[in-house]
């Protein structure tokens, strides 16, 4: 990977000055600091796999960002955009990605194809979630927005847009693969097949989404081979139910599909938001969830109050039965279900927050001061809670600050 | 007494002169006008061609300028400031680049003189036979 970086960045240099009198430049940039601390050390708020997140040591490391931007323009057809953005991912390191690079090609206006590394459109704002100066919130309710970790798309999307009377029609279809560094010692997760598309409809101040995505896995956990390996060959010994629980603790072939739908309103003045998302599949190791979250916000001035309130539900049809109590085989059932106690589970979150756009200067396009109160239970087993310890009594109170700017 | 009458005046006439903003277009524009919905949504990046279809190349005004909070105001509802965050939103998920962020009326008018895809908004005042007004706000 540091390689291919590096390689991509020599070629860019490399071609700059020939380029340089036909091209059309562009440089632009973001950054979040953040700061989040939790009143419990007993577990922490993250996403899934993360070693590290939000605890009651406080950390800028979570939700803080720094972001820059290149666009090449060659012409009114094709474009090359790189965005390196240093952030903490599932390994938990705050240390810099090539997270978009790729080539545009514009035939019309409303027409656009890209290849390359791409960010793919799973929930609404899933592509500019890393971009807290638009954001309403410090972060995305995890509820939904954990659901889907898995961000880079390494292929290609399409975007087409049309008028259908009022409403402005965008479609969106996208295809590739993808790969998650998570945990500590990191392990690789190879997305091996990724599909999907975005409807978005927007008329006046309303923006309508829908979101389609199919994830093939490919990489079994490390920890897990082992079990697996055992299932697998009690399986041939005629336990039926070994198979199935084998393969629903195999990340490697586990299929998954996000469905959800959303809906914008901003007039301007007021801004409400709602999300309703579905991770449905067989497996143990990431379970079917349904989520949903609100969000509304009020303007005054350049203040803007906003609340959210969010929960998570876990879907217990893939709950493990397949080693029936009383077999012969169940005390195999123990890792598809200790698997599963580890899993997301219901969680409900409440927040309060407020926006603040402090008035530009300097080389800052503009910035933003946002402060936000969360209460986060857990509701069934750890919730969505990660690093959980003995003793953890289910909720929590957390505050975040954070300083949003473009430049 | 005369001179505060005065200030008044001349401080009314500041504040209507800055109320007239025109939205004006490339004189080769087969759109005979534009109205603020479809203003609205070409500039918060919604709508990405005229009526007609053809490409927008869309102009902005300086950051301190007064007509800018002004325009956007009227135009879209909505400050400057939610405007620029809206094409945060467009620029770094790679959808689109903002307004092209010129120095005055008379940069504005040029460029849109210049290029037949062109979009800008100036004060009234300062409109000439270079570009066409399709839309007063």
């Amino acid at each position: 990977m540091r390689f291919r970086i590096s390689t991509i960045a020599l070629a860019v240099a490399a071609s700059l000055p020939a380029l340089a009198s036909a091209v059309d430049f562009s440089y632009s940039g973001f950054s979040t600091a953040a700061y989040a601390q939790s009143d419990t050390d007993l577990a922490q708020v993250g996403y899934i796999g993360q070693p590290d997140g939000i605890d009651s040591d406080g950390t800028f490391t979570t939700d803080s960002k720094l972001g820059v931007q290149v666009t090449a323009k060659f012409n009114d057809q094709f474009s090359a955009t790189v965005q390196g953005v240093a952030y903490a991912d599932l390994t938990a390191d705050w240390e810099p990605h090539l997270d978009w690079a790729y080539v545009r090609y514009q035939p019309t206006s409303n027409l656009s194809a890209r290849v390359g590394y791409l960010r793919a459109p799973t929930f609404m704002y899933s592509d500019s979630v890393f971009i807290g100066y638009a954001n309403s919130w410090v972060r995305p309710p995890m509820e939904v927005y954990g659901l889907s970790p898995a961000y880079q798309l390494r292929g290609v999307d399409l975007s087409w847009r049309n008028n259908l009377g009022p409403v402005a029609v965008t479609v969106q279809p996208y295809y590739g693969d993808s790969k998650l560094d998570a945990g500590d010692p990191a392990m690789e997760i190879e997305v091996s097949e990724w599909a999907g598309m975005a409807v978005t409809g927007e008329v006046g101040s309303f923006m309508f989404r829908a979101g389609y995505a199919s994830i093939e896995l490919g990489t079994t956990t490390e920890q897990l081979v082992g079990p697996i390996t055992t299932l697998r060959s009690m399986a041939a010994l005629g336990c039926t139910g070994c198979a199935v629980d084998a393969n629903a603790l195999d990340l490697d072939g586990t299929k998954i599909k996000n469905i959800n739908v959303g809906v914008q309103y901003d007039n301007g003045t007021s801004i409400a938001i709602a999300e309703v998302a579905q991770r449905d599949t067989d497996s143990y190791v990431t379970v079917a969830m349904n989520s949903a979250y609100v969000t509304y916000g009020h303007r005054f001035g350049s203040f803007m109050p906003y609340g959210t309130i969010a929960a998570a539900r876990r879907d217990d049809s893939n709950m493990s039965s397949a080693i029936p109590a009383g077999s012969p085989f169940s005390p195999l059932a123990a890792v598809a279900n200790s698997t599963l106690a580890g899993g997301n589970d219901d969680q409900d979150s409440y927040t309060l927050g407020v926006r603040y756009e402090v008035p530009s200067f300097s080389v800052l396009k503009g910035a933003i001061v946002k402060l936000q109160y969360d209460h986060i239970e857990a509701k069934e087993g750890n919730g969505m809670f990660i690093n959980v310890q003995p003793g953890f009594d289910g909720d929590t109170d957390m505050i975040s600050a954070s300083f949003d700017f473009i430049f | 007494m005369r001179s505060v009458i005065a200030g008044l005046t001349l401080a009314l006439a500041a504040v209507s002169a800055n109320a007239d903003i025109v939205v004006i277009v490339n004189p080769k524009n087969p759109a005979a006008a534009l109205s603020a919905d479809q203003v609205s949504a070409i500039y918060l990046g919604t709508a990405t061609t005229f009526p007609d279809g053809s490409g927008v190349a869309l102009a902005d005004q300086p950051e301190a300028a007064g007509i800018r909070g002004d325009f956007y105001q009227k135009a879209t509802g909505r400050s400057a400031a939610q405007v620029k965050a809206t094409w945060a939103r467009i620029t770094f998920t790679g959808k689109g680049t903002p307004p092209k962020e010129l120095k005055s009326d008379a940069d504005v008018k040029a460029f849109v003189a210049g290029d037949a895809k062109a979009i800008g908004y100036i004060d009234s005042s300062a409109v000439d036979g270079s570009v066409k007004v399709a839309l007063k706000l």
